[in-house]
């Protein structure tokens, strides 16, 4: 779906349409439940979290704002904070077994982005983050989709504080790397607009 | 830590890994950083595509029966420019009885009555402390402080202090819900010292809410809120929670 129709729906919204809610949770519920899912581990606490984030699109249309980035990005956004805090509600920061690991070949989306909203620099980069070694890319998934800070990922996975830090910078580096490197005209423009 | 020390925990930021201690010491920096400013920039757009590297799962089909469903529990939203009603009054006036003016009389006095009792519903319900913020607000030469959220990403309001210094407000919304065995609690922070000086029985974190700070602005560096037991944080006066906002005072 382009950005076009999507501001219109969220236009409808605001002034109380429900149908145009209903569009966009047909679009988009499966990228939301997906990302509270992985945060979460479990159907019951994703289903929950996805519902409430578009009951929050329901309430709060006009946050977004489309200068600042595409509304896929924002949605899932809102979507992974809502998840970490329940996560936190819940008391149990520790991850689903397995679920550190498991996304070793990252998934691109295709299907919601589509060709001509991915650009190959964001390929490039998901790529690359399949490519860190695992303690760098565990350490970046357990604060990004689990809301731990150095300390906590320390001490769940009993490493030195240290090596935390150096494990989160280096593969963040690494992604910086290939996000900052020069590259053609248009992909330039749409660096700032996933 | 030194600037570089900083420089190098951007990445954790982006993703926020920080522990509380860093990120208000990052946070500082970046204020006035350029060169901070602009890495943070690529790393904050380096994260937004780490969302994408979560395995497809299909949404269950009954959530949009379901999201219909609390949609429709839930008050509507009313357009503001609903139509305006034609009345057209009636050509040929004719003379009343006693009866009919009796009757119309006592329909026009019920008419007040109904429209005085409606009026004072719909006034606006000021949430407690409101009215003391709108005055001060109301006020010439007042300071403004923002709420900077720190772990409750959607936290706003800001601290409005009457000329002088004497009266404050503290206006709160947007924070993360919290269970019946938790509370909010306010923190008065000052070089090494932290007072707790309230905690919140609110029943979501929603608001917005109003509260009067007591202590002389010139008493207070920063005021921050956590999430704690529903007695308080069990340090006393050190909070155990993330730190969900701050409110930085002193300069």
């Amino acid at each position: 779906m382009s950005e076009t129709p999507i501001n219109d729906l969220l236009n409808q919204i605001q002034v109380g349409n429900e149908d145009a809610l209903i569009q966009l949770h047909e679009e988009f519920s499966t990228p939301v439940y997906s990302v509270a899912y992985r945060v979460l581990g479990n159907s019951q606490d994703a289903e929950e979290v996805t519902q409430d984030v578009f009951l929050k699109l329901w309430d709060k249309a006009y946050s977004f704002d489309s200068d600042k980035g595409k509304f896929i990005s924002w949605i899932l956004t809102i979507t992974r904070r809502s998840a970490i805090d329940r996560l936190r509600k819940r008391d149990r920061r520790d991850p689903p077994e397995n679920s550190i690991s498991m996304d070793a070949a990252p998934y691109l989306w295709e299907t919601k982005l589509g060709t001509e909203d991915m650009t190959d620099l964001q390929r490039s980069l998901l790529s690359v983050l399949g490519e860190l070694p695992d303690t760098q890319r565990d350490a970046i998934y357990l604060s990004y989709f689990h809301g731990m800070s150095h300390s906590d990922i320390s001490a769940h996975l009993n490493r030195p504080l240290g090596t935390v830090k150096s494990h989160i910078r280096l593969g963040m580096q690494k992604l910086r790397a290939i996000w900052t490197q020069p590259t053609t005209q248009i992909d330039s423009e749409r660096r700032y607009s996933s | 830590m030194t600037r570089e020390d900083l420089l190098n925990l951007i990445p954790a930021y982006a993703i926020g890994a920080l522990d509380d201690d860093e990120q208000i010491a990052l946070e500082n920096l970046l204020k006035t950083d350029a060169e901070a400013q602009e890495r943070l920039q690529d790393y904050t757009a380096i994260a937004d595509i780490l969302t994408f590297a979560v395995p497809e799962r299909p949404a269950p089909a009954h959530l949009k029966a379901d999201l219909k469903a609390r949609l429709a529990a839930r008050p509507k939203i009313v357009p503001k420019d609903t139509p305006v009603q034609n009345i057209t009054p009636s050509k040929s006036p004719r003379l009343l009885s006693f009866t009919s003016v009796a009757i119309a009389s006592a329909a026009i006095l019920l008419l007040v009555l109904g429209f005085w009792f409606v009026m004072t519903q719909l006034e606006p319900q000021l949430a407690p402390n409101e009215g003391l913020f709108n005055e001060i607000v109301a006020q010439a030469n007042i300071d403004r402080f923002a709420v900077a959220p720190v772990s409750a990403d959607d936290a706003s309001g800001e601290l409005v202090v009457a000329s002088g210094g004497e009266q404050s407000v503290l206006r709160i919304a947007s924070l993360p819900d919290i269970s019946e065995d938790q509370s909010y609690q306010l923190w008065v922070i000052t070089g090494d010292t932290v007072q707790s000086i309230g905690i919140f029985h609110w029943t979501t974190g929603h608001g917005p809410y109003f509260v009067p700070i007591q202590q002389p602005i010139t008493e207070i560096g920063t005021i921050a809120m956590t999430i704690e037991p529903f007695e308080g944080s069990p340090l006393g006066n050190e909070p155990t929670g993330d730190i969900l906002f701050g409110v930085e005072v002193a300069s």
